[in-house]
């Protein structure tokens, strides 16, 4: 099973993309700093003032930032999966060894580390539901916009047929 | 021999009387040829009668106020005897066997150094785990406008007292309901819907967070527990962990399940685009049949 799990697996072909997807499989969170000149090298950064909308711009900053965010999580989330089978490991060892006055601590060590993982995932769960409600609000923005142009369309064009 | 001889003479004189007046030889001497004689012999020698008699045939002595003694005596060896065979006996084998099952605890059951193995490795653990909860507390904040700087920083406050001032940073970034008059009511309608739906997945982010937190800092307090823990009470820290995990996999499940609401409400969404979409056709279509007629 582990050597499943670890089994490497890389699929971009291009150098920037590389780069990025080396980050990103690094379970490594000293690799969060060099995280956001990856992704500005292959998402872009926000347009400088006065080069698009200024609500575009703010979308646009608020999109990369979720998406950091949830990329950065995920390598933190990496480590801690490491940590968890680590320990579940060592607990599976100790287990071995055990004798019936020393299984209780490790069982409950095992349900302690069990907690941490919810924790962890609830982390990731929050993460993911600051992305996703990003996304409906992005795409709610541009309805309002869209709905905003097609009623001013759709005056103009009333106003013209009913002259 | 000879001296029980002399005993045996001497009882003999005396109960004859025949030298009665060695025994008295201060009294007046009896004038010659009368017989002398003791007028309390016969008391003494019913005397010494009744005396062998209860020697020989008296019964055994009690002691004061009626106690038997030699009874009692006789009581206690008989019970001497009784705890010896049937208490003592018993009591060395409850004994070996005490001893045999504390032999058994000690180097099978609970020996003291898988005890202490057991503690160093949870140390250990938790020492691991501090420093991976501190991962989850770096800052991983990258927003680089002011607008959505602010936004960011209440989306990761992990503090639910700024639930309230999500909406403000929420319309600064992603814009208001268009105002009445300005689009359709239905179209006004699912917008709402929309910014809604994004603005509670986005408290119920920031509560998860901080409910994680809650449940991390309770897991270092546990595992400390554990490490100074004894065999007796490791179970019971066991047990007050399974309440928390149970705790937190229902935190989980109100996660997941605004996630699939703010799921559904998409889809929901594009759904009801294409409703629109026909709607306006309909009433598109009909203005330019209307205009064409004329």
């Amino acid at each position: 099973m582990t050597n499943v799990f670890f089994t490497p697996f890389n699929s971009a072909t291009l150098s920037s993309p590389q780069q990025l997807e080396t980050v990103l499989h690094s379970r490594d969170v000293s690799q969060l700093g060099s995280l956001t000149s990856s992704f500005h090298g292959n998402f872009g950064t926000v347009p400088v003032a006065n080069s698009a909308a200024p609500q575009d711009r703010i979308m646009m900053d608020i999109d990369d930032t979720l998406g950091q965010e949830s990329l950065k999580t995920t390598i933190i989330s990496d480590q801690a999966q490491d940590s968890i089978l680590a320990t579940a490991d060592a607990l599976e060892n100790q287990v071995a060894v055990s004798t019936p006055g020393s299984s209780p601590f490790l069982t409950a060590q095992a349900q302690v580390a069990n907690l941490r993982s919810q924790a962890y995932m609830q982390k990731m769960l929050a993460a993911e539901l600051r992305q996703e409600a990003g996304m409906i609000a992005h795409e709610n923005t541009l309805m309002k916009r869209r709905a905003q142009d097609a009623g001013d369309i759709g005056n103009q064009f009333k106003t013209a047929l009913t002259r | 021999m000879q001296q029980h001889r002399g005993w045996t003479q001497t009882i003999r004189t005396w109960w004859s009387g025949e030298r009665a007046e060695e025994a008295a030889p201060l009294e007046e001497a009896p004038a010659a040829g009368e017989k002398r004689s003791n007028p309390r012999r016969p008391f003494y020698k019913g005397a010494a009668v009744l005396t062998i008699v209860i020697l020989l045939y008296g019964r055994e002595a009690h002691g004061q106020f009626g106690i038997d003694v030699g009874l009692i005596i006789a009581a206690l060896h008989q019970m001497q005897g009784l705890m010896q065979n049937y208490i003592s006996a018993p009591l060395k084998t409850i004994n070996q066997s005490q001893q045999n099952i504390a032999s058994y605890e000690q180097q099978v059951m609970y020996p003291l150094q898988s005890i202490q193995q057991a503690r160093n490795s949870v140390t250990q653990f938790e020492s691991q785990f501090r420093q991976l909860s501190r991962s989850f507390n770096l800052n991983i904040s990258s927003a680089t406008l002011p607008q959505s700087q602010g936004f960011e920083s209440v989306l990761l406050s992990r503090n639910p007292s700024n639930l309230a001032s999500l909406t403000n940073q929420f319309q600064n970034v992603y814009g208001p309901v268009m105002a009445q008059g300005a689009a359709s009511p239905d179209m006004r309608n699912m917008t709402d819907t929309t910014d809604a739906q994004a603005q509670d997945a986005m408290k119920r982010a920031i509560q998860i967070d901080a409910l994680s937190d809650t449940e991390l800092a309770e897991a270092d307090k546990m595992g400390q527990q554990i490490s100074v823990a004894a065999p007796g009470s490791a179970p019971i820290l066991e047990a007050e962990a399974d309440v928390w995990v149970v705790r937190a996999n229902a935190y989980t499940q109100a996660a997941l399940a605004e996630l699939m609401r703010t799921r559904a409400i998409d889809i929901a969404n594009q759904s009801k685009v294409k409703k629109i979409g026909t709607s306006q056709n309909s009433v598109t279509n009909g203005l330019i049949t209307t205009s064409l007629g004329h």
